[in-house]
């Protein structure tokens, strides 16, 4: 049965978000436990795959019994496995800690969000182990639409910023398409080992070589950014990630920016080889300001924001702006710190979305709500301060070492703009996160719905000294991601070495 | 802004114009497309899965797993429609039902609809905007459907040897009911494939599609080798293939048949399935 663990990882989402639709008229009180069954199943899934993986080296799946050029394969590589492992993973705590909320949120639509959350984790997750370019799209899909649909509720805007996204997303997903069309009618395949081997034939001396090569290239890397939210294609982010209701947030938030970036590695690994995605100087460089302007945009807008979710969503951005100037620095460190913070990055905000979320539902999502937070909800505030504290990379957290790789990359690329761009956006954060640690340590709470009743007879609230803080069944997916943070940080070495390392042609410098 | 994306248009048109000048000629037999991949599918498709049309070969069965994916897209359309558009609970609308006493054509408008049984024989409810039907538009609608559904039935059976298949199919059967419903009324529809059938029938079609790839791991193959089913259907390893591309042409049609019904009726009202179009 080991042999069939890459499909048995995706195939529980698919089929429960199914039984979840039926559930709806035959059992539906236990409908959430079936799509988290689904999900638990799933993320077993995927983490004996990885053992398994990381253990014995690459294992290649073919569905529908057929061989690559010929049929769709599914590729278990180490950095796929782990992947994998954190995607489902990081589905599971979005479900488990949000129950609540997902019953308050969507009152009678609950069986119609459970399929839809789970269709979303289940293209996520394809989208991470195929090994077929165009099966990836078929997945982009199926991620992208149920992904709209989900943020599609919410407060204010949530629907039209749904829209927007529709229409961007789309777009993106229309420019990734484009590009395959443009490469399977130069090659004749689809299969990603297939094509590297071709486009290394056809332009041996890397992509300036052949116009409709390195058309497709941009196309794709367009597409790509419009995807996962690069600078000038960003608009859509913000919005959609801060109007819908919390539980969509959560997990669409951690997973398809950090998807979409593995995309972007996995294009430069698998299909065009690095020697060949690094061939046009132009490209690397216009893609290097892109991601410099992602970084600074993303770090000054979110000082400016006044909430907790839609400042995390302009981190977000700049987070963007690693990934990408890490995989186009063209060289081994900052790679691995491309790859790796694609990791961090996916649990940092998790943890730090999960722990927004806990918060809105406590006292409040602005700023000026969150005064006494350490001693109101002392675990999720201090969750909430281990994910700021990555973010801005203090050295036990994951945070640190993904950009010390990345700095030690763009140092000895000599970009030092990007260098510098990233230094000035941890002390933009160390700035964002210490002053919400002010406001949860030193600040007045604000009296709950007191504010026209209580202020009328001049006496202001007393400091209420209780701690409301959320159930344990809310917090213990919470404190798992963080103590993940420390966990990965202090296994930095480990998953360097077996999870990246091993994905890394060996010849590059 | 209509002057801005005119001009994206026309730059990415000359882009694309400039980057097309190494594509084969359309149609080349020693382009790459025709020369890697697609002789295997041509000269394969007779022998390994006893299907000559060889389009439906490698849509339900050498890439049948991204149609299986599709078939979820189409799937998962219509739980988005539902989920965004689905009005459960209305407040604070008065309903207004309409019931027209079919001997004398007089309507009553009532707040409270349970007064008069659904299936009166001398009333029947009527839309808001309810117009005399034109008798002979209706019935010549009516009698078309069922020709339509038998022509779905023959594409979705015959995709094996002709253009056709599941989603062709699927869409023809949808189309019959969507016309009931132009030509009568949306209750009319409803009756005839509820929301809660439509919504079970969109997720077993997938079901099928899915249950028939993970059902060849218990006989030893992998997800959605249907030649696995040889042993169990007692026939050659491609009569097995073709057969499993019936299969999941089927849960094809049926995922997509109810699929757009559901969406007609939500689109057309307004999410209430009550009336609309």
């Amino acid at each position: 049965m080991t042999a069939q663990l890459p499909i048995l990882a995706v195939a529980p989402l698919l089929f429960g978000a199914f039984a979840v639709t039926v559930g709806r008229f035959l059992f539906r009180r236990a409908n959430y436990a079936v799509a988290a069954l689904a999900l638990a199943a799933s993320f077993a899934a995927s983490v004996l795959l990885a053992i398994r993986i990381l253990s014995q080296g690459t294992a290649i799946y073919f569905v529908g019994g057929w061989p690559p050029p010929i049929g769709i394969s599914y590729v278990a590589d180490p950095l796929s496995a782990l992947m994998l492992a954190f995607v489902s993973g990081a589905a599971l705590c979005t479900f488990l800690a949000s129950k609540a909320e997902i019953e308050t949120s969507y009152p009678l639509k609950n069986s119609a969000f459970f399929a839809l959350f789970l269709l979303a984790v289940a293209g996520h997750m394809g989208i991470v182990i195929t090994g077929d370019a165009f099966n990836l799209y078929v997945l982009i899909e199926v991620a992208a639409l149920s992904g709209y649909a989900i943020l599609a509720q919410g407060r204010e805007r949530a629907m039209l910023s749904s829209l927007n996204y529709l229409f961007v997303g789309s777009l993106g997903a229309s420019l990734y398409l484009l590009g395959m069309g443009y490469l399977y009618i130069m090659t004749g395949s689809l299969n990603m080992a297939d094509l590297s081997g071709i486009i290394g034939q056809l332009a041996p001396d890397g992509l300036s070589g052949s116009t409709a090569l390195a058309a497709a290239w941009g196309v794709i890397l367009a597409g790509l950014f419009v995807k996962m939210g690069l600078f000038p294609f960003h608009s859509w982010l913000p919005a959609a990630y801060s109007f819908s209701a919390a539980p969509a947030a959560a997990l669409v938030a951690p997973l398809t920016t950090k998807v979409m970036a593995y995309v972007l590695v996995r294009m430069i690994l698998s299909v065009f080889t690095p020697d060949a995605a690094w061939s046009l100087p132009a490209v690397n460089t216009l893609v290097l300001i892109l991601a410099t302007a992602a970084i600074l945009y993303g770090s000054f807008c979110a000082l400016a924001q006044r909430s907790l979710r839609k400042m995390l969503c302009f981190i977000l951005l700049s987070e963007v702006g690693y990934m990408v100037g890490g995989a186009f620095l063209g060289n081994r460190a900052a790679l691995t710190g491309t790859i790796y913070h694609i990791f961090a990055d996916l649990l940092m905000t998790l943890c730090l979305f999960l722990a927004a979320s806990n918060v809105e539902r406590g006292t409040g999502g602005r700023f000026s709500d969150m005064g006494g937070l350490f001693r109101r909800m002392p675990v999720t505030a201090a969750a909430m301060a281990m994910g700021g504290l990555s973010m801005i990379g203090v050295p036990p957290f994951c945070g640190f070492f993904s950009k010390w790789y990345l700095l030690s990359g763009a140092i000895s690329a000599g970009s030092y703009v990007f260098a510098g761009a990233l230094v000035l956006s941890s002390l933009v954060n160390a700035v964002l996160f210490f002053r919400i640690f002010e406001i949860g340590f030193f600040g007045t709470p604000a009296a709950p719905s007191a504010s026209s009743g209580e202020a009328a007879h001049g006496h202001p609230e007393p400091i209420p000294l209780f701690c409301d803080e959320m159930p344990a069944a809310r917090l213990a997916p919470l404190c798992v991601v963080a103590a993940g943070l420390v966990a990965m940080g202090l296994l930095t070495g480990e998953i360097v070495r077996l999870a990246v390392n091993a994905v890394l042609p060996p010849g590059l410098g | 802004m209509k002057r801005l994306a005119l001009f994206a248009v026309i730059l990415a048109g000359v882009l694309f114009a400039a980057t097309a000048s190494e594509f084969p000629r359309l149609g080349a037999v020693d382009s790459a497309p025709s020369r890697h991949v697609s002789p295997a599918y041509i000269q394969g498709s007779q022998p390994q899965t006893h299907t000559p049309n060889f389009v439906t070969s490698v849509l339900a069965d050498y890439r049948g797993f991204d149609t299986m994916f599709e078939t979820t897209v189409v799937f998962l359309a219509g739980m988005s429609c539902f989920f965004i558009l689905r009005a459960l609970r209305r407040r604070g609308v008065t309903e207004v039902y309409y019931y027209r006493h079919k001997p004398t054509g007089v309507v009553l408008a009532m707040l409270t609809p349970r007064r008069i049984p659904p299936r009166s024989s001398c009333f029947e409810r009527i839309d808001a905007d309810w117009m005399p039907q034109d008798m002979v538009v209706e019935t010549m609608c009516l009698f078309m459907v069922p020709f339509i559904q038998v022509f779905a039935l023959y594409v979705i059976a015959h995709g094996h040897y002709s253009p056709g298949g599941g989603f062709q199919g699927g869409v023809l059967l949808a189309a019959s009911f969507i016309l009931v419903g132009l030509s009568r009324d949306l209750r009319t529809v409803e009756s005839l494939l509820t929301e809660k059938t439509a919504i079970l029938a969109a997720a077993a079609g997938v079901c099928i599609y899915a249950g028939t790839g993970l059902l060849a791991l218990c006989f030893g193959g992998n997800f959605l080798d249907y030649g696995a089913y040889a042993s169990f259907f007692g026939a050659a390893v491609p009569a097995a293939r073709s057969m499993g591309i019936l299969i999941v042409e089927i849960g094809v049609a049926l995922t997509v048949m109810a699929t757009l019904v559901t969406i007609y009726k939500l689109v057309s009202s307004r999410g209430t399935v009550e009336e609309g179009l």
